[in-house]
């Protein structure tokens, strides 16, 4: 008994550690409506459609918080560099939105959508 | 991104993992390191070094590299051990380079291995000239192995035609001021024969002033206190102060 326990919990701290490395597809996942990204992006998306710059920029600070949960999630099993891209890309957004370009607020969008779906593949 | 909590995770993750595996490949590593091994043991330790620290990368790439060389290790090691041939192949074999106290240039040349090697390693076993030498193999680890010939051999108690008395392992009776019971009763004795012992013989009242007790194969007990008064004659720092 003592030998089988002997091997197992090795064995069961490797696959905890394998688990939670591999976990960010799962973690990126809203856990509310208040941190679903991709709603928020699609939004922000019509809104600049529309040109409907202040519910714009309200979505986009909801967008904003939803990242901050998200980050803090993602942070253990993800790159600097893919969180770093993301947050770049809200950062270019915001101000794009604040200078109500379209052509720019739309490019950033594409490329966040882009960042946020390579996140744990 | 908070970076301290994440290097305190992906640390604990490449500590425990290279534990793990250090433990599974076994006392090989360190008693019987081969070139081979030593660079095995540099490779995995600097991915486990990355893996804490290069947080440009995500821990699982780092892990997956880092189980990959152990598999590797894993594997050869099963390999070796199954097959002669694959494991003179992979570790090489012991190479004679003095023999009958003339050296071997043609073998030396090939392993690329220098007289003044071959002189140093001598004197580090005690001998200054290679004519005492019967047979001197570079073994696979790349240390020494030398058998003197039998003129300038120690003289042992067998050559004398003395008759020795047993010589075992001691067995530890005290560590750190804890009794081992399982080591007594394994010597056949008792709680009570061993503080009888420590009272009679060293004025001890408590085991736990004891820092370790040792029972040799002849009976004899070696006690080491926490509180021992030694003299030192000499001082051999040249500052003073803790050294």
């Amino acid at each position: 008994m003592r030998n089988i326990t002997g091997y197992m919990v090795p064995v069961i701290i490797l696959i905890i550690f394998a688990v939670l490395m591999l976990s960010i597809s799962y973690l990126k996942q809203p856990l509310a409506k208040s941190d679903d990204m991709m709603q928020y992006v699609k939004l922000i998306k019509s809104d600049i459609k529309a040109k409907k710059w202040n519910q714009a920029d309200e979505n986009f600070k909801r967008l904003k918080e939803a990242w901050k949960k998200v980050r803090s999630r993602i942070q253990f099993a993800a790159s600097n560099g893919e969180i770093e891209d993301l947050s770049n890309n809200l950062a270019r957004l915001e101000g794009a939105i604040e200078a109500k370009d379209k052509l720019s607020s739309l490019i950033e969008l594409s490329e966040t959508k882009n960042h946020w779906k390579s996140l744990g593949k | 991104m908070n970076e301290t909590l994440v290097v305190i995770f992906r640390g604990i993750v490449a500590f425990t993992t290279l534990l793990i595996f250090t433990r599974i490949l076994g006392k090989q590593q360190i008693s019987q390191l081969t070139y081979f091994d030593y660079i095995l043991g540099i490779t995995i330790g600097s991915t486990a070094s990355s893996l804490t620290t290069d947080l440009s990368i995500r821990p699982w790439a780092h892990w997956v590299g880092l189980f990959i060389w152990f598999l590797a290790a894993i594997i050869l090691q099963v390999i070796t051990l199954k097959s002669r041939k694959v494991s003179k192949y992979f570790d090489g074999e012991p190479t004679i380079v003095i023999m009958n106290g003339k050296i071997m240039e043609d073998a030396m040349r090939n392993m690329r291995y220098r007289i003044t090697d071959l002189l140093e390693q001598l004197r580090i076993k005690g001998v200054f000239s290679p004519s005492q030498v019967e047979f001197a193999i570079l073994e696979t680890n790349g240390k020494l192995s030398v058998l003197k010939k039998s003129q300038y051999q120690n003289l042992t108690p067998k050559d004398m035609n003395l008759d020795t008395k047993y010589k075992g392992l001691p067995v530890e009776l005290i560590y750190d001021g804890i009794i081992l019971e399982q080591n007594l009763a394994q010597v056949g004795l008792d709680e009570e024969w061993l503080k009888s012992q420590l009272k009679n013989l060293l004025n001890i009242e408590d085991p736990s002033e004891v820092n370790l007790a040792l029972l040799d194969t002849q009976g004899k007990l070696y006690v080491d206190k926490y509180d021992e008064e030694v003299e030192i004659p000499v001082n051999v720092s040249d500052y003073p102060g803790a050294n």
